[in-house]
């Protein structure tokens, strides 16, 4: 479960992008994210995903609070509850897909060999097993979108937060996404999904309008 | 790019450092040969001095060699009737080497296998430098081999030497005593140590004369040599370290998203700094291993003078520092991506 309270955010010498937010986000709900352009959706997004400090109110994970924890407590706490899943993908395109699955095992300490048969596993479910050994820029977009799913799934994160997902994809490779982020909540995390799509809100539980 | 930055400096390093190192090894060995290393004790006749000498100076620190010379008897070639005489002397030291001496006598009395040098072999008209001579008291002796002496035996020119050991009884007295220091710089602490156990009662009987000034010049060059090298090693490394550290920030920028991923990802900030660490030591180890044998190579192809192991050794282990120090602001940069800044899509 995730908590907002009177959350404001200001980026430097901008105005107030998130004015007091106040929210939870209970453990198996699959929340969307809504609002018009430059709402703050993504700002508010990163926030709960503790890559930003807020500049008032409070952030609690699992009645922890969070907000005023160090750099190096918030990318340990984000490495092991929490998944990623942003707009673009965002892999590395150095790497193949199966490397780039397995790569958060770095940041928990743990070795990415260690999270081969899982990441193959994730990448049968969502249909990508066949290009586990192709790089980033070998796979369409729809599979470069699973293929973070996957990433961001290998840990089996309590706190799932999705920044347009299905922004770039087409409605077959959308629906993909969706059921995953859906049976990630069914599992009991809290899924997080910032969207525009009408069809996305509809697919989740409840949103938030900002 | 970093391995080819690693190899640049390793190979420059070498090529102009290294060179110089080597160059400078050679003069400074060439000017330790000629005697920059020498304590010659004369001793004059009566003066007391004796071969128990050799076993206290043994004893003093800082000593590698040496050896006192008894009084000089002519001695003659026995097949040649009329031959030129040659001035012989008994050599008292346990320290074989430098001279090549086959074997030492116990005593003088029992002293009969000698040496020759070159222009004493000349002289006697020894075939193949080898044969027998004899001194004027019928003592004779067979000289088994020519020597080349060391040039700071070449006051004694042309000579015979009867090696004695230092500990034969009883102990002969000695005209001259030479003492070779370790290091140019031991050589006037060693020169007054010498003087106090030379055992002598008279020391006006006695004149020690050191290689302070060619030591002297010894240490000069040392220091100026050692000073440009220094100096160019600096500007090498300072310049190779900081090709290093504008390259690697030039990557981090190229690669912000990345990084910035990373820190999404979980990443915290050091864990990303030793990454990119040890990224830069992988490289910068196969830099070093290519960039030094480039330059070894190309100094034996150009018979230039090769720089001590040691010396590779420290400039490989430098240049690898120097790489990682040049690659510690960009690994830092890259740890502070901003996850929003550089993921985000507008």
């Amino acid at each position: 479960m995730i908590e907002a309270v009177d959350l404001e955010f200001a980026y430097p010498r901008s105005p107030v992008t998130i004015a007091g937010f106040t929210g939870h986000f209970d453990a198996g709900e699959l929340v969307a994210v809504t609002g018009p352009s430059g709402c703050g959706k993504s700002t508010l997004l990163y926030l709960l995903g503790l890559m930003l400090t807020p500049r008032a109110g409070s952030l609690w994970v699992d009645g922890e609070r969070v907000d005023q924890e160090s750099d190096s407590t918030r990318a340990h706490r984000r490495a092991r509850q929490f998944g990623f899943v942003f707009q673009d993908a965002a892999l590395d395109t150095t790497r193949s897909v199966l490397d780039n699955i397995t790569e958060t095992a770095l940041y928990r300490g743990q070795s990415p060999r260690q999270l081969n048969s899982s990441a193959r596993r994730l990448m049968e479910q969502f249909g990508v097993e066949l290009r586990a050994s192709a790089k980033p820029g070998e796979v369409s977009g729809g599979q470069a979108q699973r293929v973070a799913l996957c990433r961001a799934l290998i840990s089996n994160p309590r706190i799932l937060l999705a920044d347009e997902p299905t922004g770039n994809l087409d409605p077959s490779s959308t629906a993909v996404v969706l059921d995953g982020l859906r049976r990630h909540a069914s599992s009991g995390a809290t899924v997080i999904v910032v969207t525009h799509d009408a069809s996305v809100v509809r697919a989740c539980d409840r949103s938030v309008m900002l | 790019m970093t391995v080819l930055i690693v190899v640049a400096m390793c190979s420059t390093i070498l090529l102009t450092t290294g060179r110089a190192t080597g160059a400078e090894s050679q003069v400074l060995r060439s000017i330790t040969s000629a005697g920059s290393r020498t304590v010659v004790v004369r001793a004059n006749e009566g003066s007391g001095l004796d071969s128990t000498v050799v076993q206290r100076v043994e004893r003093l620190g800082g000593v590698s060699w040496v050896g006192a010379f008894g009084d000089s008897t002519d001695v003659s070639n026995t097949a040649l009737h009329g031959g030129s005489n040659v001035s012989e002397r008994a050599l008292v030291t346990d320290s074989l080497g430098p001279i090549g001496v086959p074997r030492v006598a116990p005593s003088l009395r029992r002293a009969s296998i000698a040496v020759a040098s070159p222009d004493a072999a000349h002289n006697l008209g020894l075939v193949d430098g080898v044969g027998r001579v004899e001194a004027a008291d019928q003592h004779r002796f067979t000289v088994v081999r020519t020597v080349v002496l060391p040039r700071y035996l070449h006051f004694l020119e042309p000579v015979v030497l009867a090696p004695v050991s230092a500990q034969s009884k009883p102990a002969i007295e000695v005209s001259a005593l030479v003492a070779v220091a370790r290091s140019p710089r031991l050589v006037a602490p060693l020169a007054a140590a010498i003087r106090s156990v030379l055992g002598v009662s008279d020391l006006t009987q006695v004149a020690v004369s050191t290689s302070e000034t060619i030591a002297r010049i010894h240490r000069i060059v040392k220091n100026q040599l050692g000073a440009f090298n220094a100096a160019l090693l600096i500007i090498v490394v300072a310049s190779s370290a900081t090709l290093v550290a504008v390259v690697l920030f030039g990557l981090v920028l190229l690669r912000r998203r990345h990084f910035g991923r990373r820190r999404a990802l979980g990443a915290t900030r050091s864990l990303i700094v030793g990454l990119q660490l040890a990224q830069t030591l992988e490289l910068a180890l196969v830099g070093v291993v290519i960039g030094s044998a480039v330059a070894l190579c190309a100094l034996a192809v150009t018979r230039s003078p090769l720089p001590p192991p040691s010396f590779v050794v420290a400039s490989s282990v430098l240049a690898t520092v120097a790489a990682l120090v040049g690659s510690i602001v960009p690994a830092i940069a890259a740890s502070r991506r901003d996850p929003l800044k550089e993921l985000r899509v507008p």
